[in-house]
């Protein structure tokens, strides 16, 4: 395949290949604490894509799609949305209505802690990989054009 | 369960299909088969849906859902009267017929790859149209219009082929501009009022209309052209001929036949429930609205034919109708009297049927002899009959000889203008009459007296999948020409709920 953007440099691999899984760790805690601190769903999943997109620029296209093919963005990108669409129904099947939370006898649990607010979590980490996964098919489909 | 089930059916309505949408690429990439079946089972659970909705709203009854348990303003409020539920019903009724039609036909018309998210994008415009329909919020009324937006683009796009690209970015950024406007309007309504709820945006517009009114009415204004816009009112049309000819058919439609009309609905529930007495009002703004409204209307009825009439591809022709037929609703909008408002729901109902059938019934013919043009269509009648006589079904219907279903409308839009004392009205639907059988009835004639060239002899009807929704359209135009009671019956409920004249 064909290389479109990739810079052939010594520092920026090491501090590259040092940065992605910091990059990842700080998108997953930014979703995971969607709830309780700023940011969440949209922003965690934009960082947690945009780390897929530096590792590509640096290590290249090729090594960039053998860690997250195009089978996987497509499936994280669907069953995000669904899990979300699930989630909703979730309220409904307890006889309470769509989206419903404390309403609908999920246990919040205490403020502030990391497992609180019952469905908000579920729904942002839902939110969280469907980002994530548009963002990397975003730059494959630009780069690969 | 079975409680909570009906309590939030119009929101399971959306959901089922959204979910749907959603598992399309999954389905086209390890389970192709899988994707038609679901699809459909989708749209008919919403057409169900929308019709145990629409039983409850013709008693008058308005099912209202809190999402989430919120009460507005806070909340997000979804609710269907009578009115949402017609559209409910006209929405997924047709979109149903045209999928099971798509189911065959979209093999043909796109590549392997694409017809996964072809679906996808069909089930997210749908989606996105029934939420419009039952949405009770601005802001969430903005975001189904953008993802309605995004997935007509798509459906536009998804063919590929130059043209068809080009027509698709025409529209996308026309349809930005359309939401643009939208979104405009809301910000001012928003600053003005600082809600976003119909129901309190409207109240609280009554109290201060007397200290902004300017503010008020250039939000109206933003309003009025950014849906003429998405709905192709005349010299705002540019985008349609393009997006809705090289569109592979059946989006082609689900574009004439739904789309704009759901924008028209919009614009409709917005002028009478959000701004009420602001557009129904006596002062000069006001009837300034209006009377651009039955302006534009008028053009667009009379343009739309005009250009129709010299259009040599048959579906560009049928687009163009769909821009004189758009101008009917408006009509209805602007007209402002009871009857006129229902003959503008009413012909929402009766285009759909019509654009449907008649698209659709050209995509068969395209599809089995590639003849697009409108000369190319001699003797077309002896080979594939049973298409052409829905053709001809659709054709007469849209022309409004009575026994058909655009007899109604135009008969009640007659009506309206005469109440409202504006016989320019009633002329103007006369001249359109006559100017639609200028333009269907050679195509007719031409089908069945005049003979194909030789070695065309042989019939090569499409297959049932396709025929079967081709009938259903067209029988249904016949139906609700004779019986338009069920239609009118709900059409009414709509009117009297929408403002209690």
């Amino acid at each position: 395949m064909r290389e479109p953007l990739r810079f052939d440099d010594l520092i920026l691999k090491e501090v590259g290949g040092l940065l992605v899984p910091f990059l990842q760790m700080f998108g997953v805690y930014v979703i995971f604490h969607g709830h309780l601190s700023p940011g969440g769903g949209f922003s965690g999943g934009t960082v947690a894509g945009i780390s897929m997109i530096l590792f590509s620029l640096v290590f290249g296209l090729g090594p960039g799609l053998r860690k997250v093919s195009h089978d996987a963005t497509r499936i994280m990108e669907s069953s995000g949305t669904l899990w979300y669409g699930l989630v909703g129904l979730v309220g409904v099947l307890r006889g309470a209505s769509f989206l419903m939370n404390r309403g609908a006898g999920i246990p919040l649990g205490t403020p502030g802690r990391l497992f609180s607010g019952g469905l908000i979590l579920l729904i942002t980490v839902g939110v969280g990989i469907k980002v994530a996964s548009a963002i990397i098919s975003l730059y494959y489909l630009i780069v690969e054009d | 369960m079975m409680g909570s089930v009906t309590a939030n059916l119009p929101v399971l309505i959306v959901a089922v299909v959204l979910i749907a949408s959603y598992l399309m690429p999954l389905f086209a990439r390890y389970r192709r088969d899988w994707c038609a079946p679901t699809a459909a089972g989708a749209l008919v659970a919403a057409f169900a849906g929308s019709a145990a909705l629409a039983a409850r709203a013709v008693t008058g009854e308005v099912v209202i859902v809190h999402l989430g348990g919120w009460s507005p303003p806070w909340g997000i409020e979804v609710a269907v009267d009578a009115l949402t539920a017609f559209m409910l019903l006209v929405l997924t009724g047709v979109a149903m017929l045209i999928l099971v039609y798509t189911i065959s036909d979209i093999g043909h018309e796109l590549a392997a790859r694409a017809v996964g998210w072809y679906y996808t994008s069909f089930l997210l415009l749908v989606a996105a149209m029934l939420g419009m329909a039952m949405a009770r919020d601005l802001f969430n009324l903005y975001v189904f219009i953008e993802v309605s937006s995004i997935g007509a683009c798509a459906l536009v796009a998804s063919r590929d082929t130059e043209e068809a690209t080009e027509a698709a970015f025409k529209y996308l950024m026309l349809a930005a501009l359309g939401s643009g406007l939208v979104l405009f309007s809301i910000g001012l309504l928003y600053q003005v009022t600082g809600n976003l709820n119909f129901a309190f945006v409207a109240e609280e517009l009554t109290l201060v209309y007397g200290r902004y009114p300017h503010v008020i009415w250039v939000a109206m204004c933003f309003m009025v052209v950014g849906f003429a816009v998405k709905a192709a009112l005349f010299p705002l049309h540019v985008w349609l001929p393009d997006a809705h000819s090289f569109a592979p058919s059946p989006s082609s439609a689900v574009l004439s036949g739904l789309v704009i009309k759901i924008y028209a609905y919009a614009m409709l529930r917005l002028l009478y429930t959000v701004f009420g007495t602001q557009f129904l009002g006596a002062d000069l703004a006001a009837s300034l609205i209006r009377v651009t409204l039955l302006t534009l209307a008028t053009l667009s009825i009379i343009g739309g034919s005009l250009f129709a009439l010299v259009q040599v591809d048959v579906k560009r022709m049928l687009a163009y109708s769909s821009v004189a037929q758009i101008g009917y609703v408006f009509l209805g909008v602007g007209l402002a009297t009871p009857s006129g408002l229902a003959a503008a729901l009413i012909h929402v109902l009766n285009h759909a049927l019509i654009k449907a059938c008649l698209f659709l019934a050209a995509g068969a013919i395209i599809y089995r002899t590639g003849k697009r043009r409108t000369v190319d269509l001699a003797g077309m009648g002896r080979r594939m009959p049973v298409t052409m006589a829905a053709f001809t079904i659709g054709a007469l219907a849209m022309i409004g000889l009575p026994l058909f279903n655009g007899f109604v409308s135009k008969w009640l839009l007659f009506v309206g203008g005469m109440q409202a004392r504006q016989p320019v009205v009633a002329g103007v639907i006369i001249l359109s009459a006559l100017l639609n059988a200028l333009y269907y009835l050679p195509i007719i004639w031409r089908a069945y007296f005049t003979p194909g060239p030789e070695q065309e002899e042989s019939q090569v009807e499409v297959p049932l999948p396709m025929l079967i929704p081709i009938g259903v359209l067209a029988l249904a135009c016949i139906l609700f020409g004779v019986w338009p009671a069920p239609a009118l019956a709900l059409v009414n409920q709509a009117v009297a709920t929408l403002v209690p004249w």
